[in-house]
């Protein structure tokens, strides 16, 4: 036994390639999370009010596509290899997936960096969510289908891995941490088909000037098709943790693997069924749609309850093991210390506080009073913020050097960073909740209007733009502290051994669950039948009222023939060849 | 130190949103405390906690 | 597949808590009346909006006696009627009424908001979003796009006045010659 690297050196260096990826990502998030809320809130503006939409779309495209999503391939490859005791089954393969989404994540990220250049006529200030008649650069629809693309042939890595594995062990369980990567990717797969035909049958020839207009609700529909499902696939690596290592950092095991498998099972069937909710507030969309999103949403609750039950019964377990007693002192007997530990339990707590609020948004008729105001930035800084980034960040303390093989540079700090991560993120989303609930919007520059002002139901609004600005700067701080201890980590000379990479099995293990659960043809037809179900009408009523392709409305930024543009450049560089 | 380094480190983390959710929670009861006042109870409550746990351990204890 | 006791009544919790939660929602529908934006309207050309019967001229209409329409018009980066900072007349309407906004967009997706009310719907070209509401007192109220539209999302704001019911009768007036001369402000 020994660590991962010791096993896999060659997987370790992908992965380790993926994670770091992923904080150069989140460096560059970070940076823009934080100019764009001291901008807000008006405590320093030294861009102008019109590049930061810029800002706004890097910070949300930077973390929540480019940051989650490497560092997602990085965690599942662990997941797969560990469990299934197999190497990939062919590195170059694996290598091309990486390199492609690096390829988008840099296409795309750089399509929107070059909003600043005022000289080069290219930008993508539509934010994460790219709604038409707003329009990017085709690069940046590029990008994304390179990245996505990059992305489904990760899980056909996986899948394959699984099947080679399946061969020689044809009547053995799917060992959980496997299972826990299929199901996503099932998810991930119809997800993402929505994204696929959103942009490659609309937007991308629409921004090349193929088409004149989209249909606005079609795209933004088929957008939260996917939109939701994705939250799920930022979640998912930080459930994996919380389910695989958090146990063992708390020193004993699992609770139950068959619960695990049947969370996994219930994000698979009901995270797709349920984008509408994103759009209670559409004209289009009849309220009976929306009635049943809101009920499936609030099913979708199920599988957290089950995972905090089980989180916690796991963590009270190795708490005992440890020589823990009592209705509470045994919370005294955990590895406080371990800033791994530590730091998911703390994302833990938070992503309670996030879950609660996300009741208060899929309530479709309260939706009414915090739809797109700061709330629901505040409800998501605490779930993909902090229950996802923190996870990871946790995470990082145990993975890094299990995939170099070095010693963390500085344990302390680590232990400083992620409590600093949660005392900042109190104060910034309970400023964003509390402005929310006033009707502060999100997506500004300059919460800030002529005609009338906000009012505070406690203190001032200065008040909670200075309390949002802390949390930024606290953020920002902690953000600093893990990328340096990642960088002195990763140039570390001291070879230590950073401990078995084991997952320990759980106290139920999977001979207890049912065979079926492992039945991933059935599950996929279920997830399937479900979407079919929840879209078609909808779909179909956008369709014939709106048209396929909309009927009128012009593209902004005015639209530019981009196709000839294209060829005038090929033709141009070809000269410059001759 | 009754309590590790670390220990202290997270109880303080800890106490943080207690004591900001406190200040909603009054207002929502109708009391308002300024953000003076809040300082001045966090102050207060943290200085409590290192106080505590910095006292010299009781005999009786079997804490590491 | 064995399943501690705890978990079993924390499971059953959990689904009570998620019933209630339903049933809390579906209350709010049918008992309490609040209706979601939904496809009620008819679509529009956002093209040929200056062509249209009611979003050609928009603005307020009486309909009943204390019932009014209002038809709204977003674009880069206001409403009309509404945006009082672009010139144009605000949204004036008397106390006691019930009015019904119809909110449509000329270019790109937006919002219109009510700051400190309910009234918060999206404005998407081609849909139209009706939303019926009674303004029970007298007062002022800001209108602002809670989408990002562009470069100058942040500016774009309207304002709403509710009158008393006597004084509206003038302002009544006010507001329909103030539509006819507003028509053509934004071209």
């Amino acid at each position: 036994m020994g660590a991962y690297i010791d096993h896999f050196p060659r997987e370790a260096k992908l992965i380790r390639s993926a994670f770091y990826t992923s904080f150069i990502m989140l460096a560059l998030g970070g940076i823009f999370g934080v100019i764009q809320t001291l901008h807000r809130t008006d405590v320093v503006r030294f861009i102008d009010s019109a590049d930061y939409y810029t800002v706004l779309t890097a910070h949300g495209v930077f973390m929540v596509i480019a940051f989650t999503i490497f560092f997602l391939v990085g965690m599942f490859t662990w997941a797969v290899t560990t469990s299934l005791e197999r190497p990939l089954e062919d590195m170059s393969f694996s290598w091309l997936w990486f390199l492609m989404m690096t390829v988008g994540a840099v296409i795309t990220g750089v399509t929107i960096l070059l909003g600043f250049v005022e000289s080069v006529d290219v930008s993508a200030d539509v934010l994460f969510t790219f709604y038409a008649p707003l329009q990017a650069h085709p690069l940046f629809y590029i990008g994304l289908v390179l990245f996505v693309i990059g992305t489904w042939l990760a899980g056909a890595d996986w899948f394959r891995s699984w099947w080679a594995w399946k061969r020689e062990n044809p009547d053995e369980r799917i060992p959980l941490p496997t299972f826990m990567v299929l199901t996503t990717m099932i998810m991930w797969y119809i997800a993402t088909l929505a994204i696929a035909v959103s942009i490659l049958a609309f937007l991308l020839p629409w921004s090349l000037g193929i088409f004149d207009h989209v249909n606005p609700l079609l795209t933004r529909t088929l957008f939260w098709f996917f939109g939701h499902p994705i939250v799920y696939f930022w979640l998912m690596p930080a459930y994996m943790m919380w389910y695989l290592l958090l146990p063992k950092f708390a020193g004993g095991r699992l609770f139950s693997d068959p619960l695990a498998r049947v969370v996994f099972i219930l994000f698979l069937l009901l995270s797709t069924p349920v984008g509408i909710h994103h759009q209670y507030m559409d004209p289009g969309i009849a309220e009976g749609f929306k009635f049943i999103v809101m009920t499936n949403t609030m099913f979708l609750l199920l599988p957290s309850f089950l995972t905090a039950f089980t989180v916690v019964a796991s963590i009270e377990h190795g708490a005992r093991q440890r020589g823990g007693d009592g209705y509470f002192s045994w919370l005294k007997s955990l590895p406080w210390r371990e800033p791994a530990f530590t730091g998911m339990a703390l994302a833990g707590l938070m992503f309670a506080a996030g879950g609660f609020s996300g009741m208060i948004n899929a309530g479709m008729n309260i939706n009414y009073l915090v739809h797109n105001t700061l709330w629901v930035p505040g409800h998501f800084h605490l779930t993909v913020g902090t229950a996802v980034a923190l996870s990871f960040m946790a995470g990082s303390y145990w993975l890094i050097p299990q995939m170099t093989g070095r010693r963390l540079a500085s344990k302390p700090i680590a232990l400083l960073q992620v409590v600093l991560w949660f005392v900042g993120m109190t104060f910034m989303a309970n400023s964003m909740h509390r402005s929310g609930l006033i009707g502060i919007p999100r997506r500004t520059a300059e919460p800030q209007y002529q005609g009338f002002e906000f009012e505070a139901a406690l203190g001032s609004v200065s008040e909670l733009n200075a309390q949002l600005a802390i949390g930024a700067t606290l953020l920002f701080l902690s953000l600093t502290l893990f990328l340096w201890n990642m960088l002195i980590t990763a140039f570390n000379k001291s070879a230590e051994s950073p401990g078995e990479n084991v997952i320990p099995t759980p106290l139920s293990g999977p001979d207890d669950s049912p065979a079926v659960l492992d039945n991933m043809k059935l599950w996929t037809a279920i997830a399937v039948v479900l979407v079919i179900l929840a879209y078609t009408l909808p779909l179909a009523s956008i369709v014939s009222r709106g048209g396929l392709l909309g009927r009128g409305g012009d593209a902004f930024p005015v639209s530019i023939d981009y196709l000839a543009l294209f060829a005038q450049v090929a033709l141009e560089s070809a000269a410059g060849l001759v | 130190m009754r309590i590790s380094r670390s220990g202290l480190l997270i109880l303080i983390g800890i106490l943080i949103p207690v004591i900001v959710e406190l200040r909603t929670l009054f207002d929502m009861l109708g009391i308002e405390i300024s953000v003076a006042g809040t300082l001045l109870i966090g102050v207060l409550a943290i200085g409590v906690i290192v106080f505590w746990a910095t006292l010299p351990e009781p005999d009786d204890s079997d804490a590491a | 597949m064995n399943i501690h006791r705890y978990e079993k009544l924390w499971l059953v919790a959990a689904l009570v808590l998620i019933v209630g939660f339903i049933a809390t929602i579906t209350y709010g529908s049918v008992g309490l009346g609040i209706a979601m934006i939904d496809d009620e309207a008819e679509t529009v050309n956002p093209e040929k909006l200056n062509e249209h019967e009611d979003f050609g001229e928009p603005g307020v209409k009486q309909v009943g006696e204390n019932e009014y329409e209002v038809y709204v018009r977003a674009w880069q980066f206001g409403f009309d009627p509404g945006s009082v900072e672009a010139g144009l007349d605000p949204i004036e309407v008397p106390a006691n009424s019930t009015v019904t906004f119809y909110i449509t967009s000329e270019d790109v997706i937006h919002s219109f908001s009510v700051v400190g009310t309910n009234i918060n719907t999206m404005a998407i070209p081609g849909e139209v979003s009706s939303v019926t509401v009674e303004f029970d007192e007298p007062g002022e109220y800001g209108i602002l796009c809670a989408e990002y539209c562009g470069a100058g999302h942040h500016t774009m704001e309207g304002k709403i006045i509710v009158h008393p019911e006597d004084e509206y009768a003038i302002n009544g007036t006010d507001v329909e010659t103030g539509n006819d001369t507003t028509d053509e402000t934004e071209a």
